[in-house]
């Protein structure tokens, strides 16, 4: 048992480090503050899964024979805490309110993938349906890599999840597809 | 001290500096992650030579903002760009944390496994197969990002790989894709790539 709480929590760490390090960097590009915090937010989170996992963790290491093994989960979560702390200094400058962003979207514009944040509005297309019959990955070829929900979030949302009105999506893919999706969950009254 | 060669400035844009470590970094985790999944020694090699060359831009563009400053507006803007620098090469060195793992050779977990195999973003390794539709053909004509939600990582052709391929990269027969993408992509990128489909 609590050897599959500590695989989920290590798989949710990654994809929410993953996430932060897309978010802090699109956060600088477009000098959006509300993207800035949620990196903040999202970091407090993954300061208390590295302090779980590692209390899991101690507790797994009666259950097994050769613990010295279990070195390697510290590790690899010790990495992520990294990469999430680093994240939450590159959003830092965001809300920090310093005139940079002429220079960095000069630099990262060139990049073939973007992340993209886009609410699911009243009335969309989109509301009330799974994300895999929207078939959003196969139509625009974006990943939805988390859902935001009220203040809590869903990470790597599978084909059944059902999208709401008012939950704030977050893509990453070709800047194609993010026209695509426009067109997509664009109220049917507005067209 | 006389083994580390001798570092030689040449002008580089700041831009350009931070692109190439904004590149890194989007590079570099996913290299880590995949090299202690699929215990690719090559892939190791690269994400380390990856750090090293962080090291390299982070003095560099301390250099480089250093000379661009002029007064206490310049000033504030560039300690901006250094924090942004500063922690991708953090980054880095996290993603060689990472790969440090299997480079002391200690054993890894079957739960660091388990988790890396449990995330919805999945990479995958997959070779090209005699029969499949993708030999011959450019990044650019088979579109498995927009198609499939695949984006190519790197590709492995015998004992050399490519990083970042761009998109007039041609795939030939025996080549390696490494590949990241979701559940769904990836089923159809081994399919097509075993020649199954289409």
């Amino acid at each position: 048992m609590t050897k599959e709480e500590i695989i989920t929590m290590l798989s949710d760490m990654r994809d929410i480090s993953n996430l932060m390090v897309d978010l802090a960097y699109s956060s600088v590009l477009y000098g959006n503050e509300s993207i800035a915090k949620e990196v903040k937010e999202l970091e407090l989170k993954v300061d208390k899964m590295y302090y779980d996992i590692r209390l899991k963790t101690l507790d797994h290491t009666k259950n097994v024979s050769t613990p010295r093994t279990l070195l390697s989960v510290f590790q690899i979560a010790h990495a992520m805490e990294d990469i999430s702390d680093s994240a939450s200094d590159i959003a830092q400058v965001v809300l920090k309110d310093i005139d940079l962003h002429p220079i960095f979207k000069e630099a990262v514009k060139y990049s073939d993938e973007i992340i993209k944040q886009v609410e699911i509005k009243e009335h969309s297309p989109l509301s009330q349906k799974t994300i895999g019959e929207l078939k959003i990955a196969t139509v625009t070829g974006l990943l939805i890599v988390a859902i935001k929900r009220g203040d809590s979030y869903i990470y790597g949302p599978s084909g059944d999840a059902n999208l709401l009105e008012g939950d704030r999506i977050f893509v990453r893919g070709p800047k194609d597809g993010i026209k695509k999706l426009k067109k997509l969950i664009r109220p049917k009254d507005e067209e | 001290m006389s083994s580390e060669k001798k570092f030689k400035y040449k002008p580089r844009s700041i831009r350009e500096i931070l692109s190439e470590m904004k590149d890194t970094v989007d590079l570099i985790l996913d290299l880590a992650y995949s090299a202690i999944l699929y215990n690719l020694e090559d892939v190791v090699d690269e994400v380390k030579r990856l750090e090293r060359r962080m090291d390299k831009l982070i003095y560099l563009i301390r250099i480089e903002t250093s000379l661009a400053c002029r007064d206490v507006e310049d000033a504030e803007r560039l300690a901006g760009i250094l924090q942004i620098a500063t922690a991708s090469e953090v980054i880095s060195d996290a993603a060689r944390e990472i790969v440090n793992v299997v480079h002391y050779g200690h054993e890894l977990d079957e739960i660091v496994l388990s988790a890396l195999k449990k995330s919805d973003e999945r990479i995958i390794s997959t070779s090209i197969n005699k029969g499949s539709t993708l030999i011959n053909k450019s990044l650019n004509d088979i579109k498995l990002d927009i198609e499939i939600g695949m984006f190519v990582l790197a590709v492995r052709r015998k004992k050399e790989w490519f990083y970042r391929p761009d998109k007039t990269f041609i795939l030939h027969e025996g080549d390696v894709l490494l590949a990241r993408g979701l559940e769904d992509g990836v089923t159809l990128l081994k399919r097509k790539a075993s020649g199954e489909i289409q």
